[in-house]
């Protein structure tokens, strides 16, 4: 009974000392060279997750060379002046680790998850490919053979990936964010050695760069390290990064897609949404509707749409902020069986201009707060999952301090600030919007006879 | 991404801790502590208890409650159970309880396996009380109410019609169909087109009724959380359960069918997916650890496996190719499978075979063997870094009736292995004779033996 009393008393003292807290408690200092470092002590296993980010991806790449941003990322797995094609990959598994890669519009990481004693040798390994890849010719023919399979296994093979990455194109007319990260076909099979090593040398460079450890690792432990590898690599300051102004339309654009690889039809609305560097508030409030519109099913949109109204088999909400330039939101949904699509988009829009008109519920600010909260204490436990989150925020022009006062700044949005944000970005003829339909090429088909008769057809 | 491939982990389970430096396992402290916990009611948990983090994880499964139960006109009861047990308990309809999850970042997940059916639960430390009585409630006093119930054969119906033209999905629905031909294991555990409408809640609460009992219970936890608490908790959560089953059917053991077999299935996509089945092996065979070595070389290993490097690395094949072990309680493939362009599957098929036919007739270099071993034990600890993860794995270890101690005993395992062993077992298993080939693409293969016009257990 005393035991548990006293157990209760620290719990209450922890959650008061953590209302202020900062999230992940990261340490960070910047090199000589203009490298930032970002470590996050984590003693839970004797394991560190070691991610090298360059604050660059495919929203910089020429004109023409759509995918050259990705195709670098694989040529770096194919050796340097000093490794071997492949031989940082083996060696990361020799010594029981798991390595990646990802790209995105804005940033490209490189990561591995290992023992913490062999630290050390993967910044060695990673120090040395930021300035001297050097993929032989053969093997830079054969890897693009590879991410062309990629491309089709992701995309090519898929209509609803197909559809999302041509409304993309309609949301962000002449802009990189309309372009598919992994490259259109016809450009990426054309992709050669040197365009993607000139983006290399352009863009790869310590003043572009942030190193993030996660583990069992404290920054002093470790900063000599850091300093007899990366500290050593010396390189220009990258160009700045420009987009080019993209053209405010608040047009009702539309797009019909029928595919006959398709047998369930799918709705999706995308908007350009604010990103956190440009406007804040706007972007808090986004996240805080992503969460009271879409954040499962007790959000406003499934229960209206899916539970109340039988419009919809499947309703969701989603903000994407990863961006330095513009997010993006998205609605998607599969209506029921015997919903048209204006029906489904009417129930949708009739959801956004209840709130505008209505505004929120009683307590539905303060719930969707806690969540957001909550949200940010479950980060903490997983290893990967900071390194992430801090890396992806930092690549796309955020603070460290503004990671880790997150939570406080969610508290501080008011309703007023999340109609405001609704309506200057979600309601039509105020947003930059596209609406899209995806059908079967042939009419749907009603029963399994008919579904049978189809896949018999095929010669 | 550099690769995107399924991670099928050597032993099933996650991983596990390993003190990497650690020379003499009697006086090394294990990384991973595992307290076995026991109420007063007799029903047992284990736990890992981290209090690093405010949260705490959970994990349970009724071991042989899974979809192999079912009635054939039935597929899909365990999904759609899964589905359901959520969606509204005792006095709260789906809606309140879905709030309550919601609003108390409460995360509470079901999911059917064809063995066992599971769960898991994940809350902040402040919130446990609630949370495991939303559990107790879901389990012992389900609702199954008409409207949810509807609600989630629907959007089960729009899954399927989704992946009926994904290739991937139709592959694996042929090596199910066709590799336990008569058994129950050959059925859709995700339900079909006519099946899933057939299910009622009448349906489900009897399953619930006769499987889910005390005597099929483990339970693995791991967090914020001391063993008083969980003794408590085990109590007040499934103590209501009842004891026994009735009567329980018995599940037979079942081999690779069709092993003559190269299956066609046309579907007009520019990849193809391609599969190759063999019979696989379990753990209480001899040549287990052997195989497991083989096979992290053969093709498990991602980046650096011999498929890796003779499909995609020196041909450009593929995106991604891989060779794992499934094993359920009754039977165990090992199956590779990988995904190319239509007019490259012929070519894949036979550099697939060099591949195979060069590790029966040279065995593995001694490197090889020495750089399988250490990615092995060295990676084991690379799972264990968030509360979920650790819960998961102890709950794996329970499922395969394993000691606590198992770790010694693979380390030992894996050590004693020897390049013969590798070689044996890789002759034994990789068998020209039987073994079943899948294609789903636009092209029939020159050697298919069968066409599939119509998806078995689908519509």
């Amino acid at each position: 009974m005393i035991k548990e009393l006293i157990t209760s008393l620290l719990l209450i003292l922890v959650f008061c000392a953590s209302a202020h807290a900062k999230v992940f408690n990261a340490q960070s200092t910047k090199l000589d060279n203009g490298l930032e470092v970002v470590v996050i002590p984590n003693h839970r296993a004797p394991i560190v997750y070691h991610m090298l980010w360059y604050k660059v991806g495919s929203s910089q790449e020429l004109s023409g060379e759509s995918g050259s941003a990705h195709f670098l990322e694989h040529l770096l797995f194919k050796g340097t002046q000093k490794q071997e094609p492949g031989e940082f990959s083996r060696v990361v598994r020799r010594l029981g680790g798991e390595d990646n890669a990802f790209t995105s519009y804005d940033y490209t990481a490189y990561h591995q998850m290992i023992a913490k004693e062999h630290l050390p040798r993967m910044m060695e390994l990673e120090a040395d490919r930021m300035r001297n890849a050097n993929a032989p010719e053969k093997e830079v023919l054969s890897e693009r053979e590879v991410v062309l399979e990629e491309r089709r296994q992701r995309t090519d093979n898929n209509p609803q990936a197909k559809f999302f990455e041509q409304l993309r194109s309609y949301l962000f007319p002449g802009h990189p964010y309309g372009k598919p990260v992994i490259g259109w076909m016809d450009e990426v099979s054309g992709l050669e050695r040197d365009q993607a090593l000139a983006f290399y040398n352009e863009w790869y460079t310590p003043s572009n760069a942030i190193l993030v450890i996660s583990g069992d690792v404290t920054l002093e432990e470790i900063l000599t390290d850091i300093k007899e590898t990366y500290g050593q690599v010396k390189g220009d300051p990258a160009p700045e990064k420009t987009y080019p102004v993209i053209p405010d339309f608040k047009n009702d654009v539309r797009l019909e897609a029928s595919d006959p690889q398709v047998k369930e039809r799918l709705f999706a609305k995308g908007y350009r949404a604010p990103v956190y560097t440009k406007d804040k508030t706007a972007s808090l409030a986004m996240s805080l509707l992503d969460d009271i519109l879409g954040g499962g099913p007790s959000a406003r949109l499934y229960k209206a749409i899916v539970i109340e109204q039988k419009k919809a088999v499947s309703a969701s909400f989603s903000y994407n902020a990863d961006y330095r330039d513009i997010g993006s939101a998205w609605f998607t949904a599969v209506p029921t069986e015997g919903t048209d699509f204006k029906e489904l988009e009417n129930a949708f829009i009739s959801e956004l201009e209840k709130l505008v008109e209505d505004g929120l519920n009683e307590g539905e600010l303060s719930e969707s707060k806690t969540r957001l909260k909550n949200a940010a204490i479950y980060a903490r436990d997983s290893l990967g999952g900071p390194a992430r989150i801090i890396g992806g925020s930092l690549a796309t022009g955020s603070t460290l301090d503004e990671v880790e006062t997150w939570p406080e700044q969610i508290m501080s949005i008011t309703e007023e600030d999340i109609i405001t944000t609704a309506r200057n970005y979600l309601i039509p003829g105020q947003s930059n919007t596209v609406t899209g339909t995806l059908v079967p090429a042939t009419p749907p088909l009603e029963d399994a006879e008919k579904l049978a008769d189809d896949a018999g057809d095929k010669e | 991404m550099k690769y995107l491939i399924p991670i099928f982990h050597l032993f099933l389970f996650a991983s596990f801790p390993v003190a990497a430096t650690a020379q003499d396992k009697n006086t090394a402290p294990p990384i991973l502590d595992i307290q076995e916990v026991v109420s007063d009611e007799g029903i047992t948990a284990w736990l890992v208890e981290d209090h690093s983090v405010p949260v705490i994880s959970m994990h349970f499964a009724f071991k042989g409650a899974g979809s192999a139960l079912e009635p054939d006109e039935k597929q899909g009861l365990v999904q759609l159970l899964s589905n359901t047990m959520d969606e509204g308990a005792d006095d709260l309809n789906s809606q309140a309880f879905q709030k309550t999850l919601a609003d108390n970042s409460i995360s509470l997940s079901f999911s059917g396996g064809r063995d066992n059916f599971g769960g898991s639960l994940k809350t902040l430390t402040k919130n446990k009380e609630l949370a495991f009585d939303l559990l107790s409630k879901a389990l012992v006093k389900p609702r199954f109410e008409e409207d949810p119930l509807e609600r989630m054969k629907k959007s089960n119906l729009s899954r399927i019609k989704t992946s009926l033209t994904d290739p991937d999905w139709i592959a694996a629905r042929l090596q199910n169909d066709l590799a336990f031909e008569g058994h129950p294991y050959s059925r859709n555990s995700g339900g079909t087109l006519s099946s899933l409408p057939k299910i009622t809640a009448e349906d489900l609460r009897h399953f619930v009724q006769k499987e889910f009992t005390k005597d099929r219970l483990i339970v693995s936890i791991a967090g914020d959380i001391s063993p008083e608490q969980v003794k408590s908790m085990l109590n007040k959560t499934f103590n209501d359960l009842p004891k026994k089953p009735e009567s329980s059917s018995e599940t037979k053991n079942v081999v690779l069918k069709n092993g003559n077999e190269t299956a066609y299935f046309g579907l007009d996509v520019p990849q193809s997916a391609v599969r190759i089945i063999y019979e696989g092996i379990q753990r209480d065979d001899p040549d287990y650890y052997a195989f497991q070595i083989m096979n992290q070389i053969f093709g498990a290993g991602g980046f650096g496996s011999r498929l890796m490097e003779e499909v995609r690395e020196k041909k450009g094949l593929t995106y991604g190719i891989y060779s794992s072990l499934q094993r359920l309680n009754h039977a165990q493939l090992i199956v590779i499978g990988a995904s190319t362009q239509t007019k490259t599957v012929g070519e894949l098929l036979s550099t697939v075979d060099q591949t195979i036919q060069d590790i029966k007739k040279d065995g593995v270099t001694k490197q090889e063997l020495e750089d399988a071993k250490s990615y092995i034990l060295g990676s084991l600890p690379l799972g264990l870094t968030s509360t979920g993860a650790i819960s998961a794995t102890l709950l794996s270890l329970q499922e395969e009736n394993l000691p606590k101690n198992y770790l010694d005993l693979l380390r030992d395992k894996i050590k004693a292995i020897t390049q013969t062993d590798v070689a044996q077992v890789a002759q034994r298993l990789l068998t020209d004779d039987n073994r079943l080939v899948i294609v789903v693409g636009e092209e029939k293969p020159g050697s298919t033996t069968r066409e599939i016009t119509e998806l078995p257990n689908a519509l």
